[in-house]
């Protein structure tokens, strides 16, 4: 018998010595940190947002498709103003979690300095968030109109449901933002000594471009708020963008699974589902749409960014009809479009560029802020052609440049707000939301197909544009609020949709800077 | 935690020292003749004396003889009594009485109770319910399906192992587990499943089943349904959803060595498939090709949809397989064309027969000090889809043995090994057939086409759904036997579960136990997606390990002091858990073809890993009482410290109390044979996952040797506190008429307050989600038994069983304002959540608008109008749940019918919404209104015309083409797809034979038959089983995402003993 007892006290003392080990310590998650630097925290902002700015959803359903850009090849539903809320959904809130990420950073900076200053000088860490907090949530603010600005990302401070602000506040708000950014930006210290993908900590870069932001977010309100030339003559003297070396981009990696998602969306998901469309690419090759009577600023003149921008099929460069129903795209349409699968243009290259702000809008911006100068407007084309060209990796000499040379010549001669306004929208190819917004602002270029003109000839059938939503016969004036709104922010969603147009969640709400009417299709800057 | 470490020793050392005290008399035990299971508080009572003794736990008493008298007169309720010479160390065996008014269940901790002292609703169910049909090929667990008041089961049936959604008195905790504790022979078992909310939103993945499955129908004895928290104070938090307490079989005392062996065959049969219109083609239109100066007619075949050309039997193009072989022959010649026609070999001929082998052999043999059995089970089934396999061995060896006359040692250990290959896909998803069958795809494809040229020469796809008639290249779809053939997956799993443990008969009437037991498992996945697919090829590994360890300490202690009986159980427990998963994925996709190893990926091959970590430490005491058998009373108190809540506020108590009155006892006239009252109320405490405390930063990116990390989506809480659950539960029990009628009702409430809920919150804030307590979630609820013996006699017999159970489910409160919470969103039009003032579960979506009168309004464009936002559209929870089991017995043959039903749930069918949109769905095609053909043009009064009224009030005229008015099944209301889940089933037919042999060789032959689910009525789609949206055993209920058809299974159980 003894012997059992002995086995059982060694046996207990074993079993007691486990249940005494500490219980909280358990709980310690051993799969991530809970402490991370900022220069960590700015990589994965950077990457992040982006990866979802710029891929086959946000862009490739949503901002291409309303600039007209990119048309869809078999469901055109998203290109005829049918939003699939999922996508609404989710990106509203991504867009969300990347600015959260972002307030971490600059909170990080300001209540642990040490570990901040590890990685560079926290003024400019902070002056650097701020930027591209202002960046994003103008995209945001582009896209849906009244977002939650001032209580956005303050959960820990209580705030489960932030109101939405009117857009005469956040893009007041961005403007000071930026002054505030730029005050901090100290040019002799580096901000990030490492992870900065777009300006490899290069304080004087982040301060060109902060500018130059807001550069663009003055022009926006140029119909609507007179301080916006007092604005762009602040960040000229502070310094904006200088040439295209100064340009704000992220470039992605050859490197599985660092492709630009573009090229993810198309060859890691296999999905063909995008062309560009015919409206742009006719604009491009100098073609007047005669199927609804339309004019070209420089008709007859083949834009050489048209090779760049697609890829012929057949020999032929064709644009997809845009706006037509599912059932109308059949594949003798679908097929006369590029199959980008099969040839893939520079946008779908595993390690394109994506831009946040390029050197040639400015000078579009600097041109029209000039009363529409030749000289920034050529400045503009030429800048374009330098940052489209070098994307493709062609340098403009020989039978390029001649080439090059002879468009330049063509259309640089006038410059207004049309010439301005089109050239820009021709550069900003890949920015949707920017040149949606361009569009609603100036109302150019005019080549865009409106809703119920005729978008293609079917064997003599006269196919129209039918859009699924009401747009009041033109694109869409703003993206309807996500429906999850409705249920995770009551408060602020009804406060939000009684204030649009008849009341009701709609894409016709025009954004406060969208003066545009019947009669003044496109109104004069304040 | 120095205080609980400190009371196990006290009581251990007081358990030591109590071993030394002996005592002059002599000890026996009581064991029932059934199954050699001790009988635990049969009286023992010298005749004619008042020296009496009360059996223990292991059904051993111990008395003191007086000179006078060598006779003991043994009884227990529900026993024959018997009177016999005392003897020492004598082994007595009793008989069960003929008119059994009360039965032995198993209650927590695994003790026998007689059922009228119980406060509280414990269901049993004898373990050859669950052989007898084997829940089909699916999930064991779905044999209990109607055969237990309360408890809802839901199983897709026609899933290999798939995931049953298993509910005990409706959902108590609004985002933590609801799922019932499972214990083996008092081993804690991992039941729930590690499915991807994907896979449980309809979004895609595969649906690998909840780990309960892994239980071995052959080896269970019986299976008692704790319904209540009253019933499972005793197991911990994860008891607050009810415990389903499965006691193996054990060595049986018998003739030497007892030899069984049972053999089965079943088949599973596709019996419902959603139905197709065979009128119209894929695409929209043909077109037209020339080949070697040859003009041919070509459909779309890129499109996925089928709004082609009606057909005409006549008109030759050039299909998909035409083009296939042409290219496949090294394009010589002409390619042949085809007859525009509806499918020869349509969507059914897909599906095989599936077929499964079950053969169990066990052995057994028990002595005057020890018992063993060991039993191996091995199965083997092919199943209805192409290329499907499973194979399952599993072995169990139990055994215990009286090391002294003070000591009794027992363990039993099972283990598992288990294969498949060929899971389905489910949800929306690249290679779930389903969804290509139904929700997207072409009318007109022949499947003996598919299968005979899925893979050409040269290693690539041969598929229909093509980029064009001269690019072979897929746009959406795979060849389905592509999907099946190429691109499947294959996972293996290892488990090992089981105790050991010592008894020790510590002194009179008291003993000290502790047993350790361990559940193991190692569970591997390979999913495959071949090079030449239309998605992105791939090779991922998945490899999941868990163990959970727990000790107990048990001192027990029964005395009989007159006319009352005292139990007392204490203890403690200390629970270990440990999960890790490692991910190795390839990237970028694969260079070889057909090569599946990481090392054959694009890029290096990526990994990543994640490890959990849980423990628990408890104290626990359970005391009974009873007076006669007239009135009992038992209470119990247990104190659990969690590891996943933050220190100070991680312990909590949870007391209970439970009583019951013999009504019989006092009033008992003729017609009566017995009736109880019972009545209880407990209080069960709750953690949570671990993790939820302090913030962590989850990795995005890796991006240039830069590592990128973000906020979480989640904001952790560190001032969570334990949430609990009160319960207050009545019933009633009565038999009358000699036992020929009988019932038990159950009225019962439960309140969760303090729930740990993961909150939904707009991104706007920052977090998508954040961890509180808060909220408020009600139950209420009647379970009703009917028991009726309409027959009964010598050679015939039938019995009636009726179970039905309501539960009425009530989201009080959530977190202050917060009004709705959302649990996941459907990757199309809904989601499900749970909405103040309203029940557990509702599916959110846009509804249609309706007028003052309750009409449809109608738009200006002849189709339905929604609402803006999203609206409560129903719960996905049933109202009511019932079954009707007839038995029958007639000499030795023996019959069950069982049916089993639902009401008042709701789903949300993707299937439906695509296979209108595409025109794939019946509904899609025929005709209109007027007699004419819905797809005719609107002009030619063709077209569909909505019932409702347009915003003015006038009745709606305007009629839209079938393909637009059928796109606005997806565009429109989402609620146009939202279906009731009612359904009654003839969920089980049994039919056996027992041969009666007088041979001492072959002891017991019997031969059965069985079907199950068998017919379906009531469904509110003809497309679809409303128990095929279940993809998961979580909270994420009622979507349906290309769900599997539904089966029917039958089969042949063969059993002898030797």
């Amino acid at each position: 018998m003894k012997t059992y007892y002995k086995f059982l006290v060694v046996f207990l003392i074993g079993v007691l010595t486990l249940s005494c080990q500490d219980l909280t310590e358990l709980n310690v998650n051993p799969n991530e940190p809970a402490e991370v630097s900022t220069t960590t925290l700015l990589t994965g902002s950077e990457k992040k947002m982006m990866d979802y700015i710029y891929d086959n959803w946000f862009s490739g359903r949503q901002a291409l498709p309303y600039a007209q850009y990119w048309a869809q090849r078999t469901y055109t539903e998203e290109d005829r103003y049918q939003i699939r809320e999922s996508v609404n959904n989710n990106y509203f809130n991504y867009f969300y979690l990347i600015a959260g990420n972002l307030d971490l950073l600059i909170d990080k900076c300001e209540s642990e300095p040490t570990v901040a200053v590890l990685g560079g000088n926290v003024d400019n860490q902070i002056a650097v968030a701020k930027i591209l907090k202002v960046w994003l949530m103008q995209v945001v603010a582009d896209t849906w109109g009244s977002v939650p600005y001032s209580e956005a990302g303050k959960l820990k401070d209580g705030v489960s449901y932030p109101k939405y602000d009117e857009l005469t506040a956040i893009y007041p708000a961005f403007i000071t933002e930026l002054d505030d950014a730029i005050a901090l930006i100290n040019e002799d210290e580096s901000a990030f000594n490492e992870g900065d993908i777009i300006y490899g900590g290069d304080p004087v870069l982040w301060k060109k471009f902060a500018n130059s932001l807001k550069v663009r977010i003055a022009i926006r309100l140029s119909k609507v708020d007179s301080k916006w030339k007092t604005y762009i003559a602040q960040a000229v003297t502070s310094g904006v963008f200088e040439s295209n070396e100064d340009e704000a981009m992220f470039k992605y990696t050859t490197n599985a699974p660092n492709e630009c998602y573009f090229y993810r969306g198309y060859f890691v998901d296999g999905r063909n589902d995008f062309s560009i469309t015919k409206p742009f690419c006719d604009l491009l090759k100098g073609q007047r749409d005669t199927l609804n009577n339309k004019t070209h600023p420089w008709q007859g003149v083949v834009d050489p960014r048209l090779k760049i921008y697609t890829t012929p099929r057949s020999g032929k460069y064709l644009g997809l009809p845009y706006g037509l129903a599912s059932s109308s795209m059949n594949s003798a349409i679908r097929n006369a479009s590029p199959s980008w699968y099969a040839a893939p243009p520079v946008i779908l290259n595993k390690d394109f560029s994506v831009p946040l702000m390029t050197y040639a809008e400015l000078c579009f911006i600097l041109s029209e802020y000039n009363n529409f100068d030749k000289a920034w407007y050529e400045k503009g084309i030429r800048a374009s052609f330098d940052h489209w060209y070098g994307l493709a990796g062609i340098s403009i000499k020989d039978d390029v440049k001649i080439e090059v040379e002879k468009y330049i010549t063509a259309v640089a001669g006038v410059a207004n707000a049309e010439t301005v306004a089109t050239q820009k929208y021709i550069h900003l190819y890949i920015q949707g939301t920017e040149a949606w917004s361009e569009y609603r602002r100036t109302g150019y270029p005019t080549t865009l197909l409106k809703p119920g003109e005729v978008s293609y000839n079917k064997a003599g059938t006269l196919l129209k544009f039918e859009p699924l939503s009401d747009t009041k016969g033109d694109l869409p004036a703003r993206v309807k609020y996500p429906t999850n709104e409705s249920t995770m922010n009551p408060t602020g969603f009804s406060a939000a949709v009684s204030k649009l147009t008849d009341g009701t969640n709609n894409y016709y709400t025009k954004m406060y800077w969208d003066v545009r009417s019947v009669a003044n299709p496109h109104p004069a800057n304040k | 935690m120095r205080k609980l470490t400190f009371l196990l020793a006290c009581l251990f050392l007081v358990g030591v020292g109590l071993v030394n005290a002996q005592s002059k008399s002599i000890t026996g035990k009581i064991i029932s003749e059934e199954d050699g299971q001790p009988i635990i508080g049969a009286t023992v009572i010298v005749k004619g004396t008042t020296v009496g003794a009360i059996t223990g736990v292991d059904g051993d008493f111990t008395i003191t003889l007086p000179a006078s008298s060598k006779i003991l007169v043994v009884s227990y309720v529900g026993m024959k009594t018997i009177e016999l010479e005392a003897k020492n160390n004598m082994t007595i065996t009793m008989q069960s009485d003929a008119l059994v008014i009360d039965e032995v269940v198993v209650t927590a901790l695994g003790i026998s109770r007689e059922k009228k002292s119980l406060g509280y609703a414990v269901s049993e169910v004898k373990g050859d319910e669950m052989t007898k049909s084997r829940g089909g090929v699916s999930n064991p667990i779905n044999s209990l399906a109607g055969k237990v008041a309360g408890l809802q089961i839901t199983g897709a049936s026609g899933q290999m192992g798939g995931s049953s959604k298993i509910v005990i008195r409706g959902v108590k905790s609004i985002s933590g587990n609801n799922q019932p504790l499972f214990i083996i022979d008092g081993v804690p078992v991992e039941g729930t499943d590690f499915n991807s909310t994907d896979a449980a939103r309809g979004a895609g993945g595969y649906d690998y089943g909840n780990l309960i499955q892994d239980i071995n129908p052959d080896d269970i004895e019986s299976i008692s349904v704790l319904k209540g928290p009253n019933a499972s104070a005793l197991y911990g938090s994860r008891a607050t959803n009810g415990v389903v307490m499965i006691v193996t079989k054990k060595g049986i005392k018998g003739k030497g060595l007892g030899v069984s062996f049972s053999t089965g065959v079943g088949f599973e049969k596709v019996n419902k498939l959603p139905v197709m219109q065979n009128s119209y083609g894929g695409g929209y239109s043909f077109g037209e090709a020339t080949i070697n100066g040859k003009d041919y007619k070509t459909i779309d075949y890129d499109i996925d949809e089928s709004w082609g050309p009606a057909f005409d039997g006549t008109t030759q193009y050039l299909s998909w397989y035409d083009l296939a072989k042409w290219e496949n022959g090294g394009m010589v010649g002409n390619p042949t064309t085809s007859t525009w026609q509806a499918s020869n070999n349509d969507i059914d001929s897909f599906f095989d027969l599936g077929v499964n082998f079950t053969n169990n052999i066990s052995i057994s043999q028990a002595g005057e000090n020890s018992a063993f059995r060991a039993s191996y089970t091995n199965m083997s089934m092919t199943g209805y889809m192409p290329n499907s396999k499973m194979a399952k061995n599993t072995f169990n060896i139990s055994g215990n043995a009286k090391v002294s006359n003070k000591i009794d040692v027992f363990s039993n250990i099972t283990y598992l090994n288990q294969a498949a290959t060929g899971r389905p896909q489910t949800g929306y998803d690249d290679n779930n057939i389903m969804q290509k069958f139904i929700q997207w795809g072409q009318r007109q494809l022949d499947m003996s086409e598919l299968a005979a040229l899925y893979k050409k020469d040269d290693g690539t796809q041969a598929t229909w759904n093509r980029n064009g008639w001269d690019d072979a290249t897929p746009a959406y779809s795979n060849n389905p036997y592509w999907s099946r053939y190429m691109n499947f997956q294959n996972d293996t799993r290892d488990r090992l579960y089981g105790n050991a443990g010592a008894k020790i008969n510590v002194a009179k009437n008291l003993t000290a136990q502790y047993k350790v037991s361990l559940d193991f498992f190692s569970d591997k996945q390979f999913e495959r997606n071949a090079v030449y697919s239309q998605e992105e090829s791939g090779y991922s590994i998945t490899h999941r390990q868990q163990s959970e360890i727990n000790h107990e300490f048990l001192l027990q202690y029964n005395t009989k002091v007159d006319d009352y009986s005292i139990g007392v159980n204490a203890g403690g427990n200390i629970m270990r858990q440990h999960f890790e998963r490692l991910i190795g994925e390839s990237v970028s996709g694969l260079a070889l073809p057909e090569l599946y190893n990481l090392s054959n990926s694009v890029y290096p091959a990526s990994s990543s890993n994640y490890e959990r970590n849980k423990g628990i430490n408890s104290l626990f005491v359970n005391a009974s009482f009873g007076y006669k058998s007239l009135a009992y009373l038992e209470l119990t108190d247990r104190q659990d410290w969690s590891s996943t809540l933050p220190a100070g506020n991680n312990t909590y108590n949870y007391p209970s109390v439970t009583g019951s009155f013999i009504i019989s006892e006092i009033f008992k006239p003729e017609w009566l044979t017995f009736s109880k009252v019972r009545l209880g109320w407990a209080k069960v405490g709750n953690d949570t996952d671990p993790y939820r405390i302090e913030e962590t930063y989850p990795l995005y990116t890796s991006f240039e040797g830069n590592h990128g990390y973000q906020t979480a989506t989640d904001l952790n809480n560190p001032e969570l506190r334990p949430e609990s659950t009160y319960s207050t539960e009545f019933g009633l029990e009565g038999a009358f008429l000699d036992n020929r009628i009988g019932f038990d009702i159950s009225l019962y409430k439960s309140k969760t307050i303090d729930q740990i809920l993961r909150l939904s919150l707009s991104g706007a804030t920052g977090y998508t989600y954040k961890y509180v307590n808060a909220g408020e979630l009600n139950n209420k609820g009647i379970e009703i038994q009917l028991k009726g013996a309409p027959v009964k006699t010598k050679d015939f017999e039938w019995n009636v069983t009726f179970t039905a159970s309501s539960n009425k489910n009530q989201v009080v409160e959530l977190d202050g304002e917060t009004q709705y919470y959302r649990l996941a969103a459907a990757p199309f039009k809904v989601e499900v959540g749970a909405r103040v003032g309203e029940e557990y579960g509702v599916i959110m979506g846009t509804d249609y608008i309706y007028d003052e009168n309750g009409n449809k309004v109608v738009g200006d464009d002849g189709m339905y109008l929604s609402t803006s936002g999203n609206v409560s559209l129903g719960s996905v929870y049933p109202t009511l749940i019932g079954g009707m089991l007839n038995s029958f017995r007639y000499k030795n043959f023996d019959m069950s019918v069982l049916f089993d039903g639902q009401w008042g749930g709701k789903y949300f069918s993707t299937s439906y919404m695509w296979g209108m949109y595409s025109g794939m769905l019946d509904e899609t095609a025929g005709y209109n209104e007027l007699g004419n053909l819905m797809r005719d043009d609107p002009a030619d009064n063709g077209g569909v015309l909505v019932e409702g009224v347009t915003e003015d009030g006038k009745v709606n005229t305007t009629r839209v083409d079938a393909e637009t008015w059928a796109g606005g099944i997806y565009s429109g209301p989402a609620s146009q797809s939202v279906f009731s889940s009612d359904f009654v089933k003839l969920r089980e037919v049994t039919i056996g034979y027992t041969l009666p042999l007088k041979s001492d060789v072959i002891r017991n032959f019997k031969i059965s038959a069985y079907g199950r689910n068998l017919a379906l009525w009531g469904p509110a789609t003809k497309h679809f089983d409303p128990e095929s949206a279940t993809t998961n055993s979580g909270n994420i209920q009622g979507i349906e995402g290309g769900a599997l058809p539904s089966v029917a299974t039958f089969g042949l159980n063969v059993g002898f003993q030797f």
